[in-house]
């Protein structure tokens, strides 16, 4: 069973950014700036230093090396989600929307307006 | 290859060679991927503050987790004792923390694990041995030897067994009672021996 301590920032916003499929580097970068707003930039010092770490605690695997159609010809490494990686991902999100509900109970927060 | 590429290529070398050979080719595409996007010199001056930025912090960061790979795991006793053996092979002019260090590190943190007597004879015996005088230790990283890393698995996997999470002074000085082949093995297999 993974135990839910709280991951990083950086680690979580890359387990985000793969958690519907598999991306490079710079499709991770750019995934991470554009869900939020422009505010985390992952340089590649930071990235490269995150994912190895991921690596080695097997929250993702490499899967493949290939060029993306998207962009030139340059081959790329690709990442995806393993499922420890799937578990701490929802155990993370789980206790982020824990805080976020006593943030509400403490009339910090709006509730959700329904749609 | 334009003068910013040719820049952060030769910045890459400040990472660790290991971590280097793993990742500086993806890290230069990807900061080539972002310098096809700029649009201007402000744009490249922002790409480079944020990559300067970016540099600094990581390879700080990665320096830091290669000295600690073997180690993070310790309390603060234990990290204690490789704080000193740090300090111990640093003062002997020494570019790696071998397992005689590790025992006056260990000694150090806890000087109870043996009689007043024993401590001054292992520390002046492993003294003798030294290659350099003693000097003023500077602050520098140094990596663990081969013989220290075992010393240091050999100690996390002694906690294990006793049900407990943290490495203490004496689960090292019982790993390095196992390297018989090095002299505190010896020293302290010597001690152990002569009080039983």
């Amino acid at each position: 069973m993974y135990s839910p301590s709280p991951l990083t920032p950086a680690v979580f916003h890359i387990l985000l950014a793969i958690a519907d499929g598999e991306k490079h580097g710079y499709g991770i970068m750019q995934e991470v700036s554009a869900k939020t707003g422009g505010k985390v930039i992952l340089g590649p010092g930071t990235l490269y230093g995150t994912i190895n770490r991921m690596l080695e605690a097997g929250l993702i695997k490499e899967s493949g090396e290939r060029s993306d159609p998207e962009m030139n010809d340059e081959r790329r490494r690709y990442y995806q989600i393993t499922s420890k990686g799937r578990r701490a991902a929802v155990a993370e999100a789980e206790r982020l929307q824990g805080l976020v509900r006593v943030a509400r109970a403490k009339r910090l927060l709006q509730r959700p307006r329904p749609v | 290859m334009s003068f910013s590429e040719k820049m952060y290529r030769f910045l890459l070398r400040a990472y660790p060679r290991d971590y280097r050979g793993r990742y500086a080719e993806p890290m230069e595409q990807l900061f080539r991927d972002r310098l096809r996007r700029v649009d201007g010199l402000g744009d490249l001056a922002a790409l480079w503050g944020r990559t300067l930025a970016d540099w600094a912090v990581s390879v700080a960061a990665r320096h830091w987790e290669r000295v600690t790979r073997h180690t993070n795991f310790l309390a603060d006793p234990a990290r204690r004792c490789l704080f000193f053996a740090r300090s111990e092979a640093s003062s002997f002019s020494r570019r790696e923390i071998t397992v005689e260090h590790l025992l006056l590190g260990v000694l150090r943190e806890e000087p109870s694990l043996v009689p007043a007597v024993a401590l001054e004879a292992v520390v002046r015996a492993i003294e003798a041995n030294e290659p350099a005088g003693r000097r003023v230790p500077p602050m520098e990283d140094l990596r663990l030897s081969e013989e220290a890393i075992r010393v240091v698995a050999a100690a996390r996997g002694i906690a294990h067994g006793a049900g407990r999470e943290a490495v203490a002074p004496a689960d090292l000085a019982a790993g390095i009672l196992r390297e018989t082949d090095t002299l505190a093995g010896r020293l302290l297999r010597k001690h152990f021996s002569d009080r039983a």
